[in-house]
């Protein structure tokens, strides 16, 4: 995924390519409808992204395994 | 006049209201009312009845086995029930039939409530209003051109006309409080893990947390009360101690500690004219009441939403995807669009999602460590049009339910006067996990000031 959104990727054919992957084969309107709206996505995508940096890169996520029974 | 959950289990206890007599009078309301409403997609109305005079002989013979013995209820057509069709709204499901009931139904069933049936719910609680779908969209009571918010639809709807005195809902983004604000009426999403999930059918495991719609603020404290408990079956539910969800609810407002969360309605996502002054309102209504009230700052709204719709976009189309790689087009359109977009984020955007999550709520707690609760913005606005509302919605403009939905804390949504129009508008209250009590009291204290509980939408009047 790129770093920021306001880069014009992907483009259509890489977007269609990117549902393909995803295993979905969906029609050409649907697929140019949600083209349109994909920068959004890629907006949440930037966001959650911390700046880089040791402990940011060493975080723990909010779904950390635990062995123990009571966790 | 249609009584409230807490007002019913009084008339019944003291033999002055028959459970059959309300259970029609709630039959009699749907027949008139849901053509218009479509809030329920399935009725139950023979076993409602047969279920209503089982609670009344076993009242008179022994008494109530809890408030809840013989209200009038529904549940949120995801709510696994035994033998009764449970669809999620989409023809996916459309023949799906549970062979046993989810552990809140069981729960809500042992307390006494008599099922009057299912109710209409955004495809998976998440696709919605969908048009496209073997059932309608649920209708706003207040004005049936006006959306209901979702995805608990048609309990927001049913209870607010009336058609029930109660009904279950879920809240993965905030599909409680969406509709309890837009249909004026009350929905608390507990503290994740205080009910069960074990039955439900999942949008988002990490998010998703099972709750009550009612009138009133009292009365989601008695049903919360039959739905909360560790259950085993469930591996997010939390092994501790069911407190009295009653048991503060008229201790006032003096002496709480509450967070105004002004920039989410202020600056991030600024809200209408009548909701922010039911908020500001009901600041100066706790300060006039002994409460202390400051302003707290929390992470923005952006990044709540950032976080929050990647997680739940992408463990909603890890339980979708055998459906949507074999046959995408048996879901309604806008299901399948939302679905498309969790399919397009990688492993790395959902775990530093999660590592975001984790930071998000340090931040929330740190925050709010000297309140008691938080106060902010359920919805932006008076419901709009059911056909203004966008399919991607949720992508333009942050909402303000899904923070509470990334940390696990408990919000409840309170009514706080008519706005445009005549439609409802509301607060959020939020609490600290696991702390219903406090949050009820403070949501209560208001709610018991205000008149707006004296006021029905006219159709149901």
């Amino acid at each position: 995924m790129t770093d920021s959104p306001t880069e014009a990727w992907p483009t259509e054919a890489e977007f269609a390519a990117l549902l393909r992957q995803a295993g979905l084969t969906l029609p050409v309107e649907q697929r140019h409808r949600l083209h349109a709206v994909f920068g959004a996505v890629q907006t949440m995508q930037a966001r959650i992204r911390a700046p880089a940096g040791i402990e940011t890169a060493c975080a723990e996520p909010a779904t950390t395994f635990s062995a123990a029974p009571d966790r | 006049m249609i009584p409230t959950i807490a007002e019913a289990a009084r008339r019944i206890a003291a033999r002055e209201l028959s459970p059959v007599e309300l259970t029609q009078s709630c039959l009699v309301r749907i027949h008139r009312l849901d053509g218009q409403l479509h809030a329920f997609i399935r009725l139950e109305e023979d076993a409602a009845l047969a279920a209503a005079r089982a609670a009344e002989a076993r009242i008179m013979r022994d008494g109530p086995r809890s408030p809840l013995d013989g209200i009038p209820f529904a549940h949120k057509d995801i709510y696994g029930t035994a033998g009764i069709p449970t669809t999620a709204h989409s023809r996916v499901l459309q023949d799906h039939v549970p062979a046993a009931d989810a552990t809140t139904v069981r729960l809500l069933a042992e307390a006494g409530v008599v099922m009057l049936g299912k109710l209409a719910t955004h495809e998976f609680a998440f696709g919605g209003p969908s048009f496209d779908l073997p059932w309608p969209p649920a209708r706003n009571p207040w004005n049936p051109d006006h959306f209901t918010a979702g995805s608990s639809s048609g309990t927001g709807a049913a209870v607010a006309a009336g058609l029930i005195l109660g009904g279950t809902g879920s809240d993965t983004a905030g599909s409680i409080r969406g509709p309890a604000a837009l249909c004026g009426i009350a929905g608390i999403k507990p503290t994740y893990g205080l009910c069960s999930r074990a039955g439900i059918l999942p949008l988002a495991q990490s998010l998703d947390h099972a709750g009550p719609m009612a009138w009133t603020v009292e009365d989601c404290a008695l049903l919360l009360q039959a739905m909360a408990g560790h259950d085993p079956a469930d591996p997010a539910s939390a092994n501790r101690p069911v407190p009295n969800f009653s048991a503060s609810l008229n201790q006032g407002a003096k002496g709480l500690r509450i967070g105004l969360v002004r920039h989410f309605h202020e600056a991030d996502h600024p809200v209408s004219l009548a909701t922010l002054k039911g908020i500001n309102d009901a600041a100066a209504f706790y300060a006039a009441g002994g409460a202390a009230v400051r302003d707290v700052t929390l992470p923005s709204l952006a990044e709540f939403n950032a976080c929050g719709w990647i997680i739940l976009m992408a463990e909603a189309f890890a339980v979708h995807e055998g459906w949507m790689r074999r046959g995408p087009s048996r879901y309604g359109e806008l299901m399948q669009d939302r679905l498309a977009l969790g399919a397009l984020l990688s492993a790395a955007d959902v775990l530093q999602a999660q590592k975001r999550r984790r930071s998000l709520i340090a931040a929330t707690a740190a925050a709010a460590i000297d309140c008691d609760v938080l106060l902010t913005a359920a919805q932006p606005a008076e419901a709009p049009r059911i056909d203004a509302v966008t399919r991607y919605a949720f992508l333009e403009k942050p909402n303000f339910t899904i923070p509470f939905n990334v940390t696990g804390w408990p919000a409840i949504t309170v009514c706080t006067c008519l706005g445009e129009g005549g439609l409802p508008v509301a607060m959020q209250l939020v609490g600290k996990p696991f702390a219903e009590p406090t949050l009820f009291r403070a949501a209560h204290a208001y709610e018991r000031a205000m008149p707006w509980r004296g006021t029905r939408p006219a159709m149901a009047a």
